[in-house]
């Protein structure tokens, strides 16, 4: 019936954007879109508080000064739940991050994603080596 | 009820931190409730200690209503409830709405560090003892700067003197901060008014004014106490 | 021949008692709308704590309904997939899917846990950053609403409207423009004080745990989301008075054969009723409660896994009429519920601020500090 049929694709839709919505907030409110940034620095401290966790990093600045930036990510009870650990992204990780910078311009960015230098990819539990878990295991 | 809120250690009757508070604010006098008397610091620990004391209203959580921590929440100076079913225990305090489980079926790793830390308990004969780990090391002791870091190790003991009494003993341990571990132990009274129950104190709301300051306009504040401009 | 004869009677009885309990326990309860098509098997009976209450304990995460929309057919502008004539010829009547149409929904391509997917290939850091959210499950009714029959929140009182329009969120109205300036045009969520009732008992798109423990003559449910612990103490009828107001209201509860209903009165006005975090709530997070607001639960298990909740609610300030919510809820013991300190780090008063400051004056800052 046409009803049904249409009830049970509205709420297909709706299981993609309750995937797609950022944690805690409308993000175009705080986060400019028109300011994406990508950075490399390397892992100063995660703190993984509510309601949102926060990533810092050192990015190292052309003239060799450091500009620290602080990256927001989601809640850590979710992140616990989902198999992360308080050291999954350790203290020292060369990271490359990306996302969208704070409207105010100050130095605080939401993220899109992040990714080992290279090209390759962050796994739950990396201590900054390429590879999944499985990989490291079969050696 | 004990003074061990404004301070563990013996402390005389005092001015309290905040002059316009007058009579209302003092800290009264309190004999410690630390075994031995003094909390065993660690000389660079014992300056941070007063470092805290000295900078008490910017620096102690409980300004901020942040969670208390343990063993503070024990003694803070409002009820809290043990909901004690035959399996977990749940510890309601007043204060904030601070809640603990004690876990007394399968282990629960701390897998995060935490304000009131992951407790694990079990029972020696008619002792619940309490294992308490995973701190954040954010939470004070008391509002005298007494303080621990994320290496804080609790063993908590709770036990009836009689039916109305509960004997509260707390075994603290940090070899950041302390030179071996200590003790601390008084007893707890009942609430006996009929139908007591907890009331709520959810206090982020009563310091909002106070904790953001860069973003209030100047004019925004209400007047202080003796009609003072902010 | 008299002892027999009452050795007779007494076997009758006990013979008449027990088919009567092994009746109430024996016979299965078939899966049907009346149980949310989740059925008791025979032979089940409920578990009693040792001091003889039936026993709920255990933890029941709010998101085994995360995915089931609060209102029925409710048109959402901003849905980028709802088709307006699919959702004009949807049935406000039609309070559960067909088995077809709740197999087709199960196996929707994307039912499938994404974010372990993700994981799976390297995606953590996008899992990371991006914000992820607690596993969801669908439900075979097609909302959390059943009474109005409809499937819809009641309409407001011309009051419930005035309240309404000045509540204040960082969730927009429909074309809203939002301007922060002090910590007063935020709502109590944002701020950490408290997500209030009856949205607490909601679930949100994380930290869905709930526990409910339970002691001689209390019971407690516990909330991982802002830690908050309501108290139901049983058959206390000692008045509290008006005056006494509370986030989370005043709660009693008792038992009405096994299933333990709760009533919540003495509310402080000001949470919103909803949060958009809710599917198919209404936007903005403005749906006003008032102090005489009441607040009637249900819990009822129908099984060693689930219960059947129900949370009804009255205000005669804001609403013509009550509202109530049925949906079932899932024993998870192996379900983390994690502190959820929010006050102690929150930024979104001073960061959200500084961003309205900043658009607004078209200067940039550096983001201001909070103590």
């Amino acid at each position: 019936m046409k009803g049904t049929l249409g009830l049970v694709a509205a709420a297909g839709a709706v299981l993609i954007s309750a995937f797609q919505l950022p944690a805690h907030h409308a993000f175009t409110a705080e986060f400019d879109v028109k300011k994406p940034v990508k950075l490399r620095g390397i892992v100063a401290r995660v703190e993984m508080v509510n309601p949102h966790s926060w990533i810092y990093i050192d990015v190292k600045n052309e003239d060799g000064t450091t500009t620290q930036w602080m990256l927001e990510a989601g809640s850590p009870n979710v992140l616990i739940r989902r198999g992360f650990t308080k050291t999954s992204l350790p203290k020292g990780t060369d990271v490359i991050f990306e996302g969208f910078q704070a409207k105010d311009g100050s130095n605080r960015a939401n993220g899109r994603d992040i990714t080992l230098p290279d090209g390759k990819k962050l796994f739950v539990g990396s201590t900054g080596t390429e590879g999944p878990p499985e990989e490291t295991k079969k050696q | 009820m004990n003074t061990a809120y404004w301070d563990l250690e013996d402390h005389s009757a005092q001015p309290g931190p905040v002059l316009e508070l007058g009579a209302i604010g003092v800290i009264p006098a309190g004999r410690s409730v630390v075994e031995g008397g003094a909390i065993p610091y660690k000389p660079e620990a014992f300056a941070k200690k007063k470092e805290n004391l000295a900078k008490r209203l910017k620096l102690d959580p409980e300004v901020k209503c942040y969670l208390p921590g343990v063993p503070r929440a024990t003694y803070m100076p409002y009820p809290f409830q043990i909901v004690q079913s035959q399996n977990d225990i749940l510890i309601a305090y007043t204060y904030d709405s601070a809640t603990r489980i004690v876990y007394t079926g399968k282990h629960h790793d701390a897998d995060l560090d935490t304000w009131m830390g992951t407790s694990n308990g079990k029972w020696e004969g008619d002792t619940l003892v309490v294992d308490v780990t995973g701190f954040n090391g954010r939470a004070w002791l008391d509002r005298s700067g007494n303080f621990a870091t994320d290496s804080l190790h609790v063993v908590e003991r709770y036990s009836m003197l009689d039916a109305n009494t509960l004997n509260y003993e707390a075994t603290i341990e940090d070899p950041a901060v302390f030179t071996r571990p200590w003790n601390i132990s008084f007893p707890l009274y009942r609430h006996r008014e009929k139908n007591a129950r907890l009331l709520e104190l959810k206090c982020v709301e009563f310091v909002e004014d106070l904790v953001y300051t860069d973003t209030r306009k100047p004019g925004d504040l209400p007047a202080g106490p003796t009609g003072q401009k902010r | 021949m008299q002892a027999t004869y009452r050795i007779g009677i007494c076997a009758a009885s006990l013979a008449v008692l027990t088919s009567i309990s092994w009746g109430q326990s024996r016979q299965a309860i078939p899966p049907s709308e009346a149980n949310f098509f989740i059925g008791t098997p025979a032979g089940w009976v409920h578990p009693k704590t040792p001091w003889g209450d039936p026993d709920l304990q255990g933890i029941w995460p709010l998101n085994n309904a995360g995915i089931t929309p609060l209102q029925r057919c409710f048109a959402r502008q901003r849905f980028p997939g709802a088709d307006p004539e699919k959702v004009a010829a949807c049935d406000p009547h039609k309070e559960f899917l067909t088995e077809e149409e709740f197999n087709k929904l199960k196996n929707a391509p994307k039912m499938p846990d994404r974010y372990a997917a993700a994981v799976k290939e390297g995606e953590a850091g996008r899992a990371f950053v991006t914000g992820i959210v607690d596993d969801m499950t669908p439900l075979r009714q097609t909302s959390l609403i059943f009474d109005p029959p409809d499937g819809k929140l009641p309409e407001m009182t011309p009051e419930g409207r005035r309240m309404a329009a000045a509540m204040k969120s960082t969730w927009p109205l429909p074309g809203e423009n939002l301007v922060f300036e002090t910590y007063h045009d935020f709502d109590l969520w944002d701020r950490c004080i408290t997500r209030g009732m009856p949205v607490s008992m909601f679930p949100f798109r994380y930290n869905n745990g709930i526990q409910i423990v339970q002691a001689p003559g209390q019971v407690v449910i516990l909330l991982e989301m802002i830690h908050d612990a309501r108290i139901v103490p049983l058959n206390d009828n000692t008045p509290v008075s008006p005056e006494i107001k509370q986030w989370m209201g005043i709660s009693r509860g008792h038992w009405e054969g096994n299933t333990l209903v709760v009533e919540t009165t003495n509310f402080k006005a000001g949470a919103s009723a909803t949060n958009t975090a809710v599917i198919a709530s209404p936007p903005g997070n403005r749906f006003p409660t008032s102090d005489q607001m009441k607040i009637t639960e249900r819990f009822k298990r129908i099984n060693s896994e689930y219960l059947i909740y129900e949370i009804k609610t009255e205000d005669p300030v804001v609403l013509t009429h009550s509202w109530t919510a049925r949906f079932p809820l899932k024993l998870e013991q192996d379900y983390k519920l994690l502190e959820y300190s929010c006050q102690e780090d929150n930024r979104v008063v001073p960061d959200w601020i500084s961003v309205s400051r900043a658009e607004r004056s078209g200067k940039t800052t550096a983001a201001p500090t909070r103590r």
